[in-house]
Order: structure tokens, then sequence, then C-alpha cells
């Protein structure tokens, strides 16, 4: 006899052998004492908790000639099988003739079922029963399972049916009502413990019951699951300690996961980002290290919102104190948020794969998640704000208050993050700059910050002379679109001719930018400073911008005439009433 | 074998002993990312049961005639099943299930090599699902699959999971450099672009396709018509999205100041710092997503490859 694997050895031959389900096997074994046994069973539940292996054991249980003990003066019954006999061990090898075990995800047509309708008629060979015990029935076809529908409600006496499926909603209802129903349901974590000390003493292998614990963990309440697991580990011929069973499944080591958990709990960005690191160095499948720290921050969130939750929660019983008190320093609602992107995180590995990158990238959005408050308060604050702009009978012009110090606590960011970068939406909500301008409150839904009083120099500072340009050009150019800020050149200043006509050099390969649409843009901004209407015109400046364009130079040369060419084509009369004709754009010049 | 297993240590280890204790499992199910030696190391499995070589602890003489015969793919009781067309079809899984039973020819095992199982639609995979529970004593199942989330939680649950992870590009980079004596700036390159796979950068480096590390156009373009000619790049070399994630990443560390040694472009640090201002971190994130959503577009549905492509360009220009 070949190899068996722990699952298949370990299969129990009886009913009291059977891991919990004991609501199946007290049902069957009472029925089989009273000889009411059924015509028909359905056998439905997740994977690996016993449905083929309670099939088998009904099958020897109700054939087995040892169950009843003749006694001078009485028969003794039991209700399991004796394995001993020639019965229970040709079914038990799958030798007998008269226990058919079908396999209905191979066999689904319709043609099965003809053949099985022409043998059920048939007497059993040796045995009282004749007993088909059809697995994965979910498989077969709706003919097949209909053409089952006759024999199914009268079989002959002789005749017990067992179904066994993972999916009791592809059963037709026709075919459960005339079965008697049986839900099998996931195994409690501690007699899956149970079931692999035994087999672990058994067998040989030293394993503590930490160990056993974090396969049981890993099994998500199926039997199989676990002592597949237990076989793996064993097999590997390492001792089995957690650090193996880790790297088996590739779990990270639980003291870098710790890291990690109190990389993200502290706001710690780079200890984060380098513990990550660490953890792909190890070889750790990184989407089970998200469902761990998903399942840590569920637990802490539990502990958050009542510490006497403590019954719910995953993580071992010695780690509630510390979690606890980790759980104190944080609110609920970051806790929430957290989970919440850690989600979305784990749903878009599943979608697009990357997971190192996405989880990367997940930490630098939890580093700057602030703490936020709840969505009530918001609300309250923001009709506050808003009673406060009708009492001052502020018409929607540019005149926005100065921002009241309830908005700015609501902004209580704790660093102001990108510093020396773009104010964030910006570039990436073009309504922006029309809200600013019309005063509309913001809401900020997502990352509160603080505005510098200085940016909104219109109220601060009123009206500016045109003259003075040059000095104000700095802030002027900040509030211009990101496609003008590759343009304009550092240092190069505007020059103003006249009453109202402003020079704005403008790197020349960039110069495709004057069109009136672009000049109009820079126009409105400066009419806002000055309070009257303003010219604009682009000059082509030699100097080339160093931070950006310098690298490579002769692409550049190259570009820099059919730029000006286009330029040049631009001023054209004819070609202008051209482009006005048709709406166009200069795409190409030769 | 065109490649010798690079890596693996910890799996090869394990199935060295698997196959010294005696004790192998009916099934088993590679998990890894397409590319990273799944099908180099079920070989090897194969050989490791098959040698006939005497030692005291099993390995793979390459010298022997079983082992050759797996090399050159003639061994009568080794069987590659690859999905006929783009499924893996029930009749493929019939044909196995029947000769599953017979013992095998001149070895003691039979080995059945399934490969893209995830590729089984639900009627094939349920039909594996008996003979997956209680193979034939002498047959063992090695199924590979990079997708493992598709595949019934009852299939997962009858085999011993293996997984196999991609080499961390860090560590390829260095392989490449110690072994196989690339230049440092070009192994990074190959590395990246491999995607942690030794074979995809091997295949890369004997086809002699020269990689220059260079910053992406699309970074630092502003004109919005560049949109177009950058989708054409992108439509002619598909692969090139993926590397562009690596560089926006890149991006995102540099603006939040990660440490230097986490940067992949390790090269362009000083020409990435240089565009970093121009970038907010909602930015490159949304960037990144669009990457990935046009990746998936293209990937799985059938979009319009150049509209796809250039909505991202604009996107990404935006």
């Amino acid at each position: 006899m070949s190899y068996e694997v722990l699952a298949q050895k370990w299969r129990p031959q009886n009913f009291s052998d059977v891991v919990g389900q004991e609501h199946i096997t007290t049902t069957l074994k009472n029925q089989i004492l009273s000889e009411r046994i059924g015509h028909a069973y359905l056998f439905w539940g997740p994977r690996g908790t016993g449905k083929t292996t309670i099939a088998r054991i009904l099958a020897k249980a109700v054939n087995c000639p040892n169950r009843i003990q003749e006694t001078q003066f009485d028969a003794i019954q039991t209700a399991e099988p004796c394995n001993q006999c020639e019965f229970c061990n040709e079914i038990s090898h799958d030798r007998s003739f008269d226990v058919i075990e079908m396999d209905a995800a191979s066999n689904r047509g319709i043609d099965t079922i003809r053949d099985l309708r022409e043998n059920v008629k048939l007497s059993p060979a040796t045995c009282p029963y004749k007993i088909y015990i059809i697995d994965e029935a979910h498989m077969l076809s709706t003919e097949a399972f209909n053409a089952l529908l006759k024999t199914l409600e009268e079989p002959p006496p002789h005749v017990i049916f067992i179904m066994a499926t993972t999916e009791h909603a592809k059963i037709p209802k026709t075919i459960s009502s005339r079965c008697q129903d049986f839900d099998f349901r996931y195994l409690e974590d501690e007699k899956i413990i149970e079931r692999l000390q035994l087999i672990a003493q058994k067998e040989g292998i030293s394993a503590d019951l930490d160990v056993l614990t974090l396969i049981t963990r890993q099994s998500e309440g199926c039997l199989r699951d676990a002592e597949n697991l237990l076989e793996l580990v064993s097999a590997a011929g390492k001792e089995l300690t957690i650090e193996a069973v880790e790297q088996t499944i590739g779990l990270g080591s639980s003291s870098l996961l710790q890291e990690l958990r109190e990389a993200i709990a502290e706001r710690e960005l780079t200890k984060g980002l380098k513990t990550l690191n660490n953890l792909m160095k190890q070889g750790t499948d990184l989407s089970q290290c998200l469902d761990q720290l998903i399942g840590y921050f569920r637990d802490l969130r539990l502990l958050a919102i009542d510490s006497s939750l403590s019954e719910q929660v995953q993580s071992p019983k010695s780690d509630i104190p510390r979690l606890k008190q980790k759980a104190e320093a944080m609110s609920v609602n970051r806790l929430s948020r957290i989970i919440k992107i850690l989600m979305h995180t784990n749903q878009d590995i599943k979608q697009y794969g990357y997971p190192q990158l996405q989880l990367e990238t997940a930490l630098i959005q939890l580093n700057s998640l602030e703490e936020g408050m709840p969505l009530e308060e918001a609300i309250g604050k923001l009709s506050a704000l808003e009673q406060k702009f009708d009492s001052a009978g502020l018409s929607a012009v540019s005149h926005q208050p100065p921002l009241s110090g309830s908005h700015q606590s609501a902004a209580d960011s704790r660093k102001p993050e990108n510093r020396g970068t773009l104010p964030e939406f910006e570039d990436i909500n073009p309504a922006y700059d029309n809200n600013r301008r019309k005063g509309l409150p913001r809401t900020e839904n997502r990352e509160p910050r603080t505005i510098p009083a200085d940016s909104h120099p219109n109220v601060s500072h009123g009206l500016r002379d045109l003259k003075d340009l040059p000095s104000f050009w700095d802030e002027v150019k900040s509030k211009l679109p990101m496609r003008f800020r590759y343009a304009l050149p550092e240092g190069a200043v505007p020059t103003v001719n006249g009453a109202n006509t402003v020079e704005i050099p403008c790197s020349s390969s960039f110069i495709v930018l004057s069109t009136d649409e672009n000049k109009k843009i820079v126009a409105d901004i400066l009419k806002q400073e000055v309070g009257k209407p303003v010219k604009i015109e682009f000059v082509a400046s030699d100097i080339v911008s160093e931070s950006v364009v310098s690298e490579d130079e002769p692409k550049e040369t190259e570009q820099k005439t059919s730029m000006m060419r286009r330029v040049e084509a631009q001023d054209d009369p004819q070609l202008k009433t051209a482009l006005d004709l048709f709406e166009a754009t200069v795409v190409e010049t030769q | 074998m065109q490649h010798p297993i690079i890596g693996h240590q910890q799996i090869i280890d394990q199935l060295q002993h698997t196959v010294a204790s005696g004790r192998i499992a009916g099934a088993y199910l590679f998990v890894g990312p397409t590319g990273v030696g799944k099908e180099t190391v079920a070989h090897y499995f194969a050989q490791l049961i098959f040698c006939q070589q005497e030692t005291q602890s099993p390995t793979v003489c390459g010298t022997c005639l079983a082992c050759r015969k797996v090399n050159s793919g003639n061994h009568p009781d080794l069987q590659l099943i690859r999905p006929e067309g783009s499924l893996l079809k029930i009749g493929q899984i019939r044909e196995l299930q029947r000769q599953v039973i017979y013992e095998p020819l001149e070895a003691s095992r039979k080995i059945y090599i399934l490969t893209d199982v995830d590729r089984m639609n639900p009627e094939a995979e349920n039909c594996l699902l008996k003979t997956l529970e209680e193979p034939p004593a002498a047959s063992v199942l090695i199924l590979l699959t990079s997708n493992v989330q598709a595949l019934l939680p009852t299939t997962r649950s009858r085999c011993q999971i293996l997984q196999f992870r991609p080499m961390p590009t860090q560590e390829l980079a260095e392989i490449l450099v110690d072994r196989f004596s690339v230049v440092p700036k070009q192994a990074t390159a190959l590395a990246i672009a491999a995607g942690g796979s030794v074979g995809k950068a091997l295949t890369q480096l004997e086809n002699g396709d020269p990689l220059t590390e260079q910053v992406p156009e699309i970074l630092r373009e502003t004109d919005r018509l560049a949109a177009f000619r950058l989708a054409e790049d992108f439509k002619n070399n598909p692969d090139t999205l993926g590397e562009l994630v690596t560089w926006y990443r890149d991006l995102l560390f540099l603006q939040q100041g990660a440490p230097r040694e986490l940067i992949t472009h390790i090269y362009s640090v000083e020409e990435l710092r240089t565009i970093v201002p121009y970038y907010s971190r909602l930015r490159i994130q949304q960037a990144i997503q669009t990457i990935f959503d046009t990746k998936s577009l293209l990937e799985n549905t059938n979009t319009n490859a150049t509209l796809a492509l250039e909505v991202m360009c604009l996107k990404l220009l935006k």
C-alpha cells in the first residue's frame, strides 16, 4: 500500500470518530437504532467537513451484520459499523458491489442516470441494502436531475441514495424536497485542534499547541485543509515550529508583522516601508499578510468601541491587555478608515496584482490619514459656516471671509504634507479654481489641511498695481494651472508695456502655449489681482528651464525649430481664419 | 531544462525531503505568478521521483536514463497537460481519469502536470475533484496555476499547496550581476522588466534586447497632444505599462521622503527629484490607479487598445 496523506489515512471510520457535526451523527444513529432509515439523504456544507466520510459510514452501518449482537436472551444493538466484517471491509476499500460511489461531476449527463435507473431495480448482490453515494451532486445536469426525480421519490425498498454537495443552491428544489436535508457546518477551532493533536500523537509528529493553533486558524474551520497543512509541514521534515509553518504558508514572521502594525498605528512611514521590504525579502505572501493586518485592526476596533467586546477578538487571548492599551490610543473613526483602505487594497491586489506596490501605496495613504471626525460633527460645522455666510449677507464674489476657527480646527492636520509641492486639489479638480473664486466653502472629507493665511492675497492685500507685477509675479504664477509651470522659466519676470499689456517670457519649447485661451486664463487671474483687464503676450525667452528640459538636448533643438515654425504659422492671417472657421488647432507644421 | 533553478530553495528542500521520506501526496498545487519557475520545479520534482541514481538522499543526476527522458520530454510516465486553446477542457480531464488508473510503465509513479488549471471551466474542475481527493495509489497530480483565487475552494482543499514567490527585484538584479556578469544599471532594468522571473530576465538577456533605464517621457511631458504619440509607443510595447508603474512608485516614494534604498530606479533618482515638485501625492496615486485600470482593461476585455491607451495617456498628462 503506498503512502496516504493524513487526511485520507485519518478519515473517520465510525460515527464516534467524526469531528463535530453532532447534530447529524446523533440523528443518523437514532435512525439506525430505530430502523427508520430514510431512502434519500442530501448532505451539504463547506469542503472538508465530513460529507463523504459520513456517507460512507452510513453505508457501512446499515449493511453491517455485526451491528446487532444476539445474546442468549436479548439482542444488543449499536449504531456503529464494526469495520471488521466482510461488508465493512469491502465498503472501506471501495470494492463492494452494493455501495456505488458515483462522481457526479465526471458523469453528469442523463445517460448516467438512465443506467442508474436500470440498475436500481436489481436487488443487492450481498448486502442488505444497495446504496448510491452521489458525490458532487451539484454538477448533474438539469436533465439528469429530472430523470432522477421519480426514482428518488419512490425507490425500491432496498435502495438508499446519499447525495453530497458543496453547493446547495444548485440542487433543484424538487430534488431537495425528496431528500432528508443535512447541513454540515464549519468546525470549531477547538475540535480541529483536538483532532490534530490526536493525529500528531499517533503519527509521532511533535507539535506543540501554538503550532496547531496556527494551522487551525489558517484552515478556516475545514478539517481537511488543516490536515493537509499538517501533512505539508511535517513532510518538509523540519521541526514543527511556528517559523516553519509561517514559512510554508507564506506568513511573514510575527515579529516583522508586529513592526508593520506598529508603524501603521504610529504613522512611521519609513519604518513601515522598510518592514514591508523585509517581509518581501523573506518571501512573504503579501495578501496573507494583508489579511492579518485587517484582522488585527478589526480586533483593535472592537476593543476601541468597547473593551467588553474582548470575547469576539480573534487574536490570542494573551494579547488582549496589550491590544486594549493600543485601542485606547486610537479612535474608532481612524481604525475604521484604516480597515477600509486595507480592504480596498486587498480587492485591488486581487484585481490587478502587484501586491507589493499596492501595499506600499496603502501604507503611504494610511500615513497621511488624519484622525478625522464623525460625519455628524462635520455636517454641524458646515451648517454653522453656512449660517455665518448667510448672516454676513455675502454675495458669491471673491470676498471669502478669513477662515473661521471652526474650519481650521477641522483642518487640524498634524503635519502639513506635501511641503513644497502644490496645493493638492489644484491639478486634479478643474472646478477648484472656480469654486475658490466664487468663495464656495469647500469640503475636504479625506484630507483636511490648514490653508495658509496668505493664500488669499486678494483679501489681505486688496488690489495691486500692475506696475508692481515683477514683485508679486511668483504669487500669480502659483495660481496658474499646472501646464504653465513647466513653460515659465524660473527667475524670468514679465515686463509691463504701457498701461495694460504684459509680456511674459516663456521657454521657447513651450511657446505653443500662447493661444488665446491660455492668454485669457492668465489675464483673468491677473485681473483679480489688479482689478482691471490686462492684455497678455507670451514672448519666447532663450533661457531654457534648467529643471525640466535640460536633459535631452539634441532632441530639444529639433523640436524647438518645429515649435517656432508653429508659432510663426499661427500668426498667418489666412491660417487664423481657417482655424477659426473649423475651430481647429495646429497639430504639426512642415 | 532551459534554465537552472534559481531561488525557490525552500520548496526544493521540501520536495527533496518529501521524496526521501516517501511521503509523496497524490495531489499538489503550485501557486505563483507566470514565469516564476513552477513548471521547471514540477519537472525537477518528477526527476527527483524517477531518478535511478543510487544515492543516500534523493538527487537529480541528470545523466541516468530516466532523467534524460524527462529532459527530452519522452518519459512515458510523465505527462504534461496544457489547455487546449484557451481552456482546459472536460474531455482532457476525462482522458486523464481514464489513464490514471493504470499502473506506471517504467517508474514507481505516474506523474501528471496540469498547467494553467485556473483555465479549467467549472465542469472540468468539478470533474477533477474526486480524482484529486483519492488519486490511484501510483499517481501524482501536479497542478500549476497563477491565479489561485479562480479555483474552487474544494479543489484547493484537496491539494498540498506550495507557494512560489517572485524574486524581489533587487535580489534578481544582484544575481544577474554576480552570476551572469550583467552591468548593474542594465541588470536593474532587466530585473524590473522581468517582474521577478529569472527565466524571463535570462531570455531577454539572450535575445540581446538592449534595455536602458530612462525616465519615461510621459512623466515630464506637458503637451497633451503628445498623449497620442505616447499611446502609440505603449501600444507597440505593451509590457512597458508594468514598468511605468514602478516609475510612478518611485515618484511617490521620493515625494514622501522614503529611504533611498527602497527606490527601484536608483540610477535615475536625481532626475526624478527634479520632477517630483510637479506632482502631488493624489496625482501620483491616481496615475497608478489609471495605469492599473488600463492594464486590466487591455488584459481582460477586448477593448480597443489604442483608445484605452490614449485615454490613459491623456489622464496621466492632466
